[in-house]
């Protein structure tokens, strides 16, 4: 048990640091989660801000058309003047600006080729829906105009309106609505691999850096304790500083959700957590196996976890990365921690055919930091005997 | 002087590390600077180099007042550092000739200086390495040629002998010899008293930031009312006997166990005769007998009533 | 004896492989993760055959399913595969996330879903279409009295007349492409690298930091002048890695930059000068050990690039709407801004602003190193 002694020693020199990593990473979630959390419920029912400069003016089919899209849109004033509105564009104070060209309502009556201007913030989530919206109305005004030429404007606007607004009947299948009210969880889980990755990472390095000091390595090398023995303690001792990790974020995680309930879908959220704390281990103890130097082991602790993060959908939702991506990220356990995250947020009926996928995952994940585990022994084998 | 310090004061918080330290070193003599670890020795040379702050005290090289600036004393200044202060990226020679040319500008001179610090201290098989190939004594030997290369009038080795093997430590002491027959001036510290004794031609002992003494090393050692030390190997001895022996003129103190005969006297002549004399007229067997002159030690131990190594 | 000083500083950085390679190799990896993970997203392949089932009461297929089967995302993958189901076996497939919904036709289609995603919302506004074009057709046919078979029949033409009534008036050919700005964090990233090259110069120059420190400090060297030569020459291949991957991201990746190069390198040159000063000022101004400091280079590092939105773009919006003097403030989000600019700007105004900005944060930096170092005696080595 010395070994594992001596990790609590180490941990406790390395402690300030791992406090600051603790501060801010917890800042970062939060703000990371807290502004998911917007976006990831209420789909549909969300208003865009837009920034409209009618040159039209009165035309009863814009004014209709206008009427129309307030239900999908607030409309902010900004002016007509292109700095102001590019500015209000880039500070976010609004989403979409939309120019109505003059006599545009006059144009399109008569057939001609007219367009309405849009300039959007590039990545807006609902821009393709209003972009949708403005199709929709225009080209059902078309098909009138083009069938019924002669037709009036009251009439037109009357016909169109009531067309657009059919909406088709949804209703929605299950005792209770889980999906969206796991929306925070997931999202914050699926964060929570890049925030546990790197803390891993940095803690584990900064202590395992001073373990693997070739001096200090020598002299343990020397001791008749078993190479395998003393890798068992230490990944002991770095396994209770990763529990110590996981129950912070999870209860993190609760204070930060308005939902306090815990039911099963909470609970398999921990266990994956946990489940995937210990991959992540693995990986930063064979890095910690494998580089030499601070400096290097910090570089690989920012760039290893966001790039893993990056492409199993920790930042963007799964289902929006290609297939190749998909495929490269399942061979790391960000991916199958995060696609267990997703499938557990829409688990509803905890019966085994859904279950057993996510057991699958987990299993994956432990599979893969038994592999690490190994291969980091061995590499450690390897490494003592090296020359420095 | 080459070297004078007067009524040198540094504290670290708390801690009077140097307490009106005074030192006065002559040219072309080693000079040492004894004492044991944690006395101040360190600090007084990192005083003097203008690296440390200090409270108190005027530091003056070659005659001038040493600042940080003051860059035309520090061209004349070698220093041998106690930690290995070289470039682990750096070869050998690249390390020499690297610190070489913070001194010399000359770009032909630096590699003709930096050749002969090679030669000097015997690294030619090893210019190519990095300093993390090489072996404690060859690393201290590499510390050695950085501090040196420029041929500095004044040489300042901090305890540049820790952490080595014998057979090293006894060439890094010639080495020392000779940078001071080539005119050298050698400020040297150590807490091993035979480097000194061996080397230096002058020796401040200093402890708790203060000098307790300065002299040659025979004028220390007549500092002291202890002579030489007389070791007998002797049989069966009694408690009177020793208290007897005790009485005998000039002894000042007997220490009797394993059959040895421990007697150190005090400065006089004949010493010996008394009290082989008396171990004759006793009928006491003995066999081999030894006599020893006082070590700086000794020295030591009767100014400040302590071992100079705990 | 500058150039000299100069050129062994070079030798001496180069010496330390590893650092180099993950200083010229880490921006390349995160540019490679990133670049696989939004090639997709913006050629908008990503969207999969959403897996449907659809209930009619004669179990056979109508107008409408064959309309839903007709919608293509590209030219031989449709958006929607229909299954015909029973009710029993469409709601087990819809419990068993087999499904993303389903539909039961009577006389009027009627969308079953668990809960609102991705998916179903195209499957409803599929459906709201359709049911608006069913809706004018019927309009249609009754003011102008042709037959409803007719109308049926052009049903589907109707639907392929689709047309894009809005013109994009962004930056004339400009491809307003959001994802550049990851990219461009990572540059930005790249830039405060440096703080380890600026923390490794003052740690090697100060006596009570280094062996190496002490000895130098003890040379007749005007220490200010060691110091510059040896910035510069870190400087030099910290510059080096910045052009590497700006290289690297623009031939290999084929991420657009724009097309002013003398001012793309001009901010790589501030973006390198503001890492290193900063490096250089968290070394002198914070007085902890190794550990702690290390652990506060980090965290200005990531969470300067959090904030210029590494991890979530909105992040930089957040702050430049809601906190500005943050991002004016941080080093990471001026060069991400400056870049941005430079690529879809095409006036000065906001690049220098920037590049301002950035001058200011390097000099201040640069500044509180200076007075810390000018000390040359220490109080404790």
């Amino acid at each position: 048990m010395q070994v594992f002694k001596l990790y609590f020693k180490l941990l406790k020199s390395a402690a300030p640091a791992l406090i600051i990593y603790l501060v801010v990473f917890s800042i970062l979630i939060f703000v990371l989660s807290s502004n998911q959390r917007k976006s990831a419920t209420g789909f549909e029912e969300v208003k865009i801000d837009m920034a409209l400069v009618n040159y039209d003016g009165e035309h009863l089919l814009v004014q209709d058309f206008l009427e129309y899209l307030k239900s999908y849109c607030n409309f902010k004033d900004y002016g007509e003047d292109e700095n102001d509105l590019a500015d209000a564009l880039f500070f976010r104070e609004v989403e979409y600006i939309l120019t109505i060209p003059y006599d545009f309502g006059e144009d399109f009556i008569a057939g001609k080729d007219v367009r309405l201007e849009k300039k959007a913030i590039p990545d807006g989530v609902y821009n393709s829906s209003v972009d949708q919206v403005i199709n929709n109305y225009l080209n059902t005004a078309r098909i009138y105009l083009t069938a019924i030429p002669n037709i009036s404007e009251e009439d037109l606007v009357s016909y169109i309106r009531k067309d657009i607004n059919t909406e088709a009947e949804v209703s929605i299948d299950a005792n209770e609505n889980k999906g969206e009210e796991n929306g925070f969880y997931n999202q914050y889980f699926n964060m929570a691999s890049y925030i546990m990755l790197s803390c891993c990472l940095l803690g584990v390095g900064l202590i395992m850096l001073t373990f693997h000091n070739v001096h200090i390595l020598r002299r343990n090398l020397v001791t008749p304790m078993t190479h395998k023995n003393m890798n068992f303690q230490l990944i002991g001792g770095n396994l209770i500083f990763v529990l110590t990790y996981d129950i912070f974020f999870i209860l993190l995680g609760f204070l930060m959700n308005e939902n306090k309930s815990l039911n099963g879908n909470v609970l398999l959220f921990w266990l994956n957590l946990i489940i995937f704390s210990v991959s992540a281990l693995s990986i930063s103890y064979l890095v910690a196996v494998l580089v030499k130097s601070r400096q290097a082991n910090e570089a690989v602790s920012i760039v290893l976890p966001l790039g893993l993060s990056f492409i199993s959908g920790a930042f963007i939702p799964q289902f929006l990365l290609g297939d190749s991506v998909l495929k490269l990220a399942s061979f790391t356990p960000l991916y199958w921690f995060v696609k267990g995250n997703d499938t557990i947020a829409g688990l509803v009926n905890f019966n085994w055919d859904n279950l057993k996928y996510i057991y699958f995952y987990m299993l994956i994940q432990l599979g893969f930091a038994a592999a690490v585990f190994s291969l980091s022994l061995v590499a450690g084998k390897n490494r003592r005997r090296d020359n420095y | 002087m080459i070297v004078e310090v007067k009524n040198l004061v540094k504290r670290y918080d708390k801690l009077l590390a140097l307490d009106h330290l005074n030192l006065a070193v002559k040219k072309g003599e080693i000079f040492g600077l004894l004492g044991p670890n944690g006395s101040g020795k360190t600090t007084a040379i990192n005083c003097i180099l203008s690296l440390l702050k200090y409270d108190k005290g005027s530091i003056e090289i070659f005659g001038k007042p040493m600042r940080p600036d003051a860059y035309d004393i520090k061209k004349n200044i070698g220093i041998i550092m106690q930690n290995v202060a070289v470039f682990e990226e750096l070869t050998v020679y690249e390390n020499i000739s690297y610190f070489c040319s913070l001194y010399v500008k000359d770009k032909k001179e630096v590699k003709q200086l930096t050749e002969e610090a090679i030669v000097f201290v015997s690294l030619q098989d090893f210019t190519k390495f990095l300093p993390k190939k090489l072996s404690g004594g060859l690393l201290r030997r590499l510390n050695i040629a950085c501090g040196i290369a420029h041929k500095p009038g004044l040489i300042i080795l901090d305890e540049p002998t820790i952490a080595v093997d014998p057979q090293s430590r006894n060439k890094i002491l010639e080495r020392i010899k000779k940078l001071n027959e080539n005119g050298a001036t050698v400020i040297y510290t150590s807490h091993y008293m035979e480097e000194v004794e061996q080397l230096c031609s002058r020796i401040s002992i200093i402890d708790k930031g203060k000098v307790i003494a300065t002299g040659t090393k025979d004028e220390l050692k007549n500092m002291i009312s202890l002579g030489e030390k007389i070791t007998v190997e002797a049989y069966n001895l009694k408690e009177e006997q020793l208290d007897e022996m005790m009485r005998i003129s000039n002894i000042a103190q007997v220490d009797y166990s394993d059959n040895l005969l421990e007697i150190k006297s005090k400065k006089g002549k004949n010493n010996l005769i008394h009290i082989l004399d008396y171990l004759q007229s006793h009928d006491i067997n003995f066999g081999k007998i030894f006599t020893e002159m006082p070590t700086l030690n000794d020295v030591f131990l009767e100014i400040t009533g302590k071992e100079l190594r705990d | 004896m500058a150039f000299q000083l100069y050129k062994t500083r070079i030798k001496c950085l180069c010496r330390n492989y590893e650092i180099i390679f993950w200083s010229f190799g880490f921006p390349l990896f995160l540019a490679i993760f990133f670049y696989m993970g939004f090639n997709n997203l913006a050629k908008g392949e990503s969207i999969d055959t959403i897996p449907v089932a659809a209930v009619t009461e004669d179990g056979g297929e109508n107008e409408f399913i064959r309309t839903m089967e007709a919608v293509q995302i590209t030219k031989d993958k449709r958006l929607f595969k229909v299954e015909l189901k029973t009710l029993d076996d469409a709601r087990a497939m819809l419990q068993n996330d087999k499904i993303a919904g389903y539909i039961v036709y009577s006389d009027k289609p009627v969308l079953h879903i668990k809960n609102m995603g991705i998916e179903q919302s195209i499957v409803k506004s599929f459906v709201d279409s359709y049911l608006s074009r069913k809706g004018t057709i019927n309009n249609i046919s009754n003011s102008i009295d042709i037959n409803q078979e007719e109308a049926n029949k052009d049903f589907t033409d109707v639907l392929a007349g689709y047309k894009d009534y809005l013109v994009d008036g962004r930056a004339g050919d400009k491809n307003p492409d959001y994802t550049l700005i990851y990219f461009y964090t990572i540059i930005a990233l790249t830039c405060m690298f440096g703080t380890n090259w600026g923390f490794r110069e003052m740690v090697d120059i100060q006596a009570n930091q280094s062996a190496v420190g002490a000895r130098i400090n003890i040379s007749p060297v005007h220490k200010m002048k060691l110091l510059s030569c040896n910035l510069l020459a870190a400087f030099t291949l910290h510059y080096l890695s910045i052009l590497f991957l700006l290289a690297f991201l623009n031939k290999v990746l084929r991420i657009e930059l724009g097309q002013r190069t003398g001012m793309i390198l001009l901010t790589c040159m501030l973006g390198s000068f503001c890492g290193i000063a900063l490096g250089a000022m968290v070394c002198v101004a914070v007085k902890t050990n190794v550990k702690v400091r290390g652990a506060i280079l980090n965290v200005i590092v990531m969470g300067g690039g959090f904030l210029s939105g590494m991890m979530i773009v909105d992040v930089k919006y957040m702050i430049a709407a809601k906190a500005p003097f943050v991002g004016y403030l941080n080093p990471s989000s001026l060069i991400t801004d400056a870049f941005y600019c430079l690529y879809y700007y095409d006036g000065y105004n906001r690049l220098f602003e920037n590049l301002f900005m950035l001058c200011i944060l390097t000099v201040v930096f640069g500044a509180v190193a200076y007075f810390e170092i000018r000390r040359r005696e220490y109080a404790s080595i």
